[in-house]
């Protein structure tokens, strides 16, 4: 019990750090394409550090609802991360690491924050709200069914994240078959829709015409906006683990921890580095080529599932 | 609490309901005695249901209540049992209806001057009890007797505001549809007492019915259940009426009669089919799957009137419960007890928390009328400032059908989503791959059904309640007087216990399920299946939802204490939104309603077919627009492709037919008369022979 709850602690508290590091891996890598120098790979710590002392502006319109979703927002996607360990040897708790309460969990902190976007009357938040719940509903049945194909294995049966890691551990080899690419492949896009990352949404516009998130968010400032910033870095990495660990388990099982936290970090700044690739490669799609996109997230994860389970 | 005393009380319920019938018929022309009258008695009544039915439930006991009145009235023969299948849904009937019954002490009060108040206590009662005596019913001839009671009860409290015309239009829809259905189901009954030649539910055995026949009954049963439940393409009734009726009445409408299809097809699906092909399965699935994705996009895109988003959001609630259905009958056909068990304790499960948070949501949606005298969503905004309290329970309610843990629709979508996983998992190995892509296909369509039911409530939710109010009725909102509010909050209450406390809630629909299938899904015996009991040792479920409620209050407090810090050295400003630096912002520049479903419009265009209508009238140029208008019509595509047709097809037949056969000439009639004597002359000397 007292081992899980350090576990828990750590694993919270190592994903807490990390996770800001990777858009900053982004942001330079853009930069250094478009032939700037570019803020240093850890501008956005010094971003949240500056946001928690900020005064706060609040909208006069604004209810409960305003000040309590940034919180919701940051605890679903830390709820979330803790049922994702980072390294096998992080494996703690196991009565509410699901896959499936992941996912509710990023709903529960959805919910709030494009009620937020309507709370202050303004046309940008309904707007952000409108579009950033278009966007996850879009991409819902390519992550569900990523979901199902990587826990309905005959020696997994099981949606429970221990219950998956322990399978991995000793399949390895797994990253390597045609179902787990073609999964790879569809997790990635939704990685790129639901972390808010070009072609689905631009995260460094204002421009209101493409804003999604950043609509949303528009009127947060200070601390909670912060927390957004904070939520929105750590559900980035739920995905980006996902993928690194159940999707793509190479080095998952060497023995020691330090190094398998090597190789973790290895994977996810791999996985960084194509969604930067794609995003230096596509230019924002309108809002309703979307669907094509959610489509072939789709088509390809139940792909994924076929090639894993009927053509074997 | 011995059988004996179970019996009394649920006849003691019995004398209550028509005590509140009668009681308020007879004070009619004092409304307020009358309504108080009415309320009194069906709350006491409901809350002495659920008492004895949570008990019986809970104990596990197998004592079923039976009685018999005894009557010289040939084949009918009275006779009422309550078993553990009956008094799940008596229990449903009797939360529902207390909690409605406070809510109507003050919500009936805007009918004391215009209406007769008396008469809708008469109704109220009534139609409640007529419930309770359906559930109770243990034969074939009793079901049907209080099936048709109960339809034309709730038919009366829907046209109950029948100056409308709307409400005529509404009541007229849903007389014939739920008319139309009944045909079905006596068809199915009828099928039923020829084959096995009995009327009681216990002693029919399947195994008399030819399979041909089976199939028949089944597929009229999906037809009439399917009518009342309003699954889709038999649903043309249900937005109308729930959007019409008053909001109680809307409320055990959606929460309770809707249900007892649900009732009728568990009773006759274990107790008189006792086996099935798999394509019953496979079709209930699809037909569930088909109604929920289509009830929920027109829930978030075709209306902005809250009463019939919701009514469209029951659509596609009914929907999941019919998938669940579908799955339990395909593992019932494949033999899989797991599965069947899992299956049967997801329909049970998301029948409950439907009708807990759907009563709820009504009952906000009649507060919300209530206090503002519209249920246009584009006319209010920024009601969680004038009814705080409202708002919360209402906020609840949507957390609740949103699926958030842990509230208790998350529960039951949960263990629906665990049953598609285990029916793949359990016929890969089999080799039957089209069953595996139609479960994928349906989990897809599930998923994006769960994330559009998110959309609807932060529609519902973020337009009326936040933001600016956008008319004087919204700007002047009152918060409803206490007993609403109590009863909001007592929904609300129990939107939460279900989710948090979901093993005892599975240990009381496990005494259910062991009347039916004799499984428990609560068992130590699934050792080979991981999915709910891992790890396994523990023998509890892979998730624990109360652990998973503490581990969300641990982080919360850790949470607010670090905001707690920060809040210390930060100042926080009130100022206007950002208007762009223009002028202050007006309600009327926030997002509408038709704006926020629009994308959703746009994508499933097929669905509504939107048409919209802007007239611009021009000042002085082109650049100086006096006026303009916008209208926006969505088009309903099942009525006009599927009954308009065929509706049109019955009128022009009947037209001419008239004209044919109905000539008004007498001697051609007696000319029918005696060419129907001869045949059945005929017949019959055949049949001697």
């Amino acid at each position: 019990m007292l081992e899980s709850i350090l576990k828990l602690i750590l694993q919270i508290l190592i994903t807490l750090l990390i996770a800001p590091f990777f858009t900053g891996v982004i942001r330079k890598m853009k930069a250094r394409v478009q032939h700037r120098v570019g803020a240093s790979v850890i501008q956005p710590y010094y971003d949240l550090i500056k946001l928690f002392k900020k005064d706060l502006v609040v909208s006069e319109t604004a209810s409960w609802i305003y000040n309590l979703a940034p919180y919701v927002y940051f605890i679903s996607s830390v709820a979330a991360i803790s049922c994702l360990p980072i390294v096998h040897g992080l494996t703690g708790f196991s009565f509410y690491t699901d896959l499936l309460i992941i996912v509710y969990l990023f709903v529960a902190g959805r919910i709030f924050m494009a009620l937020a976007g309507l709370d202050t009357g303004s046309t940008f938040g309904g707007m952000g709200s409108s579009r950033e719940l278009l966007v996850s509903a879009l991409v819902e049945p390519a992550l569900f069914i990523v979901i199902i194909t990587v826990s309905a294995r005959a020696e997994v049966a099981s949606t429970n994240v221990p219950a998956i890691y322990e399978f991995l551990a000793g399949n390895t080899e797994t990253a390597f078959t045609p179902m787990n690419i073609l999964l790879s492949a569809s997790m990635l896009m939704i990685l790129i829709a639901e972390s808010s990352r070009i072609p689905v949404d631009d995260p460094s516009t204002h421009l209101e015409l493409t804003m999604v998130h950043e609509a949303m968010v528009l009127e947060y400032s200070g601390r909670h906006l912060a927390f957004i910033e904070m939520g929105s870095y750590i559900k980035q990495l739920v995905f980006m683990t996902f993928m690194a660990n159940i999707l793509i388990p190479v080095g998952f099982n060497v023995g020691n921890t330090f190094l398998e936290f090597g190789i973790y970090l290895v994977k996810v700044l791999v996985i960084t580095i194509l969604v930067g690739v794609v995003e230096l490669n596509t230019v924002k799609f309108r809002l309703y080529s979307i669907p094509n996109f959610a489509v072939i997230a789709l088509v390809i994860s139940i792909l994924g599932f076929l090639t894993g389970f009927i053509l074997k | 609490m011995s059988a004996n005393y179970l019996t009394t009380s649920f006849i003691i319920c019995l004398l209550l309901y028509i005590a509140g019938s009668l009681s308020s018929l007879a004070t009619y022309f004092k409304p307020k005695i009358s309504n108080f009258l009415s309320n009194i008695f069906s709350l006491a009544a409901g809350s002495l249901l659920s008492i004895s039915m949570i008990h019986k439930l809970f104990t596990a006991d197998t004592h079923v209540i039976s009685f018999n009145i005894d009557n010289n009235i040939p084949f009918i023969n009275l006779n009422f049992k309550i078993d553990n299948l009956a008094a799940f849904f008596l229990l449903l009937i009797g939360i529902v209806t207390s909690i409605v019954s406070i809510y109507s002490f003050s919500y009936m009060k805007r009918f004391f001057t215009i209406k007769n108040v008396g008469v809708f206590g008469v109704f109220y009662n009534l139609f409640i009890l007529s419930m309770v005596m359906l559930a109770a019913s243990n034969n074939i001839l009793l079901f049907l007797v209080f099936w048709e009671l109960m339809s034309l009860l709730s038919y009366f409290l829907v046209i109950y505001e029948h100056e409308r015309d709307e409400v005529q239009k509404a009541g007229k829809t849903y007389i014939i549809m739920t008319y139309t259905g009944t045909a079905f189901i006596t068809a199915a009954f009828l099928l039923i007492v020829y084959f096995t030649g009995s009327f009681e539910f216990s002693a029919v055995t399947s195994s008399l019915i030819p399979k041909t026949y089976s199939n028949l009954i089944y597929i009229f049963l999906l037809l009439g259940f399917g009518t009342k439940a309003g699954i889709i393409p038999m649903h043309i009734w249900l937005p109308y009426a729930y959007t019409e009726a008053p909001s109680n009445v809307a409320a055990i409408m959606s929460a309770v009669m809707k249900k007892m299809s649900i009732y009728g097809l568990l009773r006759i699906v274990f107790f008189i089919l006792h086996e099935n092909a798999m394509w019953w399965g496979v079709l209930t699935l699809i037909i569930g799957t088909v109604s929920a994705v289509f009830g929920i996009a027109y829930s978030v895109a075709s209306t902005t009137n809250i009463k019939r988003l919701l009514s469209y959001s029951s659509i596609e609630n009914m929907g999941i419960i019919f998938c669940g259905i579908g799955i339990m009958l395909i593992a019932r056909a494949s033999g899989n007890s797991f599965l069947l068990s899992l299956s049967l304790t997801a329909v049970l499960l998301h029948t409950l928390n439907h009708a807990l948070f759907k009563s709820l949501l009504f009952m906000g949606a009649g507060a919300v009328h209530y206090g503002t005298g519209t249920r246009n969503m584009e006319k209010l905004g920024g009601l969680i400032k004038k009814m705080p309290l409202t708002a919360v329970f209402i906020f609840i309610g949507c957390l609740a059908v949103s699926a958030v843990p842990p509230f208790n629709g998350f529960a039951s979508e949960y263990i629906i989503f665990q049953s598609i996983i285990n029916s793949i998992i359990s016929f890969v190995p089999s080799g039957q791959f089209p069953m595996v892509i139609l479960f994928v296909i349906v989990a897809a369509f599930l998923a994006i059904t769960g994330a559009l039911v998110v959309f609807t409530y932060v529609q519902l939710f973020g337009i009326s309640f936040l933001g600016m109010p956008r008319s004087t009725e919204a700007q002047n909102a009152i918060e409803p007087e206490k007993p609403m509010l109590a009863a909001l909050a007592a929904g609300a209450l129990l939107c939460i216990v279900p989710g948090v406390g979901l093993k005892q809630i599975i240990k009381l629909i496990d005494n259910v399920s062991v009347d039916l299938i004799d499984i428990k899904l609560l068992s130590t015996d699934w050792s080979l299946s991981k999915f709910l009991h891992y790890p396994v040792e523990n023998g509890s479920l892979s998730v624990s939802f109360s652990s998973l409620s503490i581990m969300l209050l641990v982080f919360i407090a850790v949470v607010s204490l670090l905001a707690a810090v920060f809040r210390k050295r930060t100042l926080v400003q009130k100022y206007n939104t950002w208007d762009c630096g223009y002028t202050k912002l007006n309600p009327r520049m926030q997002y509408s309603a038709i704006g926020f479903s629009k994308s959703v419009r746009i994508i499933f265009r097929g669905l509504f077919k939107p048409n919209r209508d802007l007239v611009i009238t021009e000042g002085a140029g082109p650049y100086f627009i006096k006026k303009a208008s916008y209208t926006l019509s969505t088009e309903k595509v099942i009525e006009k492709y599927l009954y308009k047709p065929f509706i049109l097809a019955l009128i022009n037949f009947s037209r001419k037919a008239r004209y044919k056969i109905q000539t008004g000439s007498i001697h051609a009639y007696l000319m029918y008369f005696f060419c129907v004597l001869i045949l059945m002359l005929l017949y019959y000397s055949f049949l001697a022979s």
